[in-house]
């Protein structure tokens, strides 16, 4: 199973290599932050925004953990992870923050998140396949 | 032409509240809305960025805002900050 090992930031944080591309084709390397409290593909700050060539030109509206809500400027970006491409919206934050990746990052790249904080262990591979669906109860032979 | 992120924001909760919020709410919840602020029209979607891929295919300089139908927010996120934003495009 293809396994991709993450990293521990300074505040304890689990840590990925991504690299992100705009229309102008060019992969810029992050080290990004796995948040699951974050619903979304893709946060970025804006100044690193600009390098990449992400064409900014939508908002949304985000939730935020005391339950308003923030307007954030958006656009398309690229995201290149573990060989694979996917091309998600990236929420553009105004202030110099952490690179985020979220929960739908998981789910485009069709991956999960194991931590383990009392190990060090930081590792992002293929999802598992779904459960089978329950089979209906075979009568009794006699 | 809102050219600022509050405005764009402000003009398409306009756009979604006369246009689309009675009829889509009923019909499309949870999906997501991509609205052409300049033009009105509404691009509608299982997912954010199929939204917008289908708004940008039709105007690909537009300005758009996004709404998941039903929800205060497209996505949530796991902080808080209160800070200003007030950019031009």
């Amino acid at each position: 199973m293809p396994l991709v090992n993450g990293s521990f930031n300074s505040a304890g944080c689990p840590t990925v290599q991504i690299e992100v591309s705009g229309p102008l084709g060019n992969r810029f390397p992050f080290t990004a932050m796995v948040d699951t409290g974050f619903s979304g593909f893709l946060l970025l700050p804006i100044l690193e925004a600009f390098p990449i060539g992400l064409m900014l030109q939508g908002t949304l509206a985000v939730t935020l953990a005391d339950g308003s809500s923030q307007t954030k400027l958006t656009c398309l970006g690229g995201v290149h992870f573990d060989g694979a491409e996917e091309v998600g919206i990236v929420v553009i934050e105004w202030q110099n923050t952490e690179v985020l990746v979220g929960m739908e990052f998981l789910q485009r790249f069709n991956k999960r998140l194991v931590v383990e904080p009392t190990n060090g262990v930081v590792q992002i591979d293929d999802a598992l396949a779904p459960p089978a669906p329950p089979q209906p109860a075979q009568p009794a032979l006699p | 032409m809102p050219k600022t992120p509050d405005a764009i924001s402000e003009k398409g909760q306009a756009l979604y509240r006369e246009k689309f919020q009675a009829e889509y709410e009923q019909k499309y919840p949870g999906k997501y809305l991509a609205i052409d602020v300049n033009s009105g029209e509404g691009f509608l979607a299982d997912t954010p960025d199929a939204a917008v891929e289908a708004l940008l295919r039709k105007n690909q300089h537009a300005y758009y805002h996004v709404v998941r139908i039903g929800a205060s927010g497209v996505y949530r996120v796991g902080y808080t900050q209160h800070a200003p934003s007030q950019w031009q495009l």
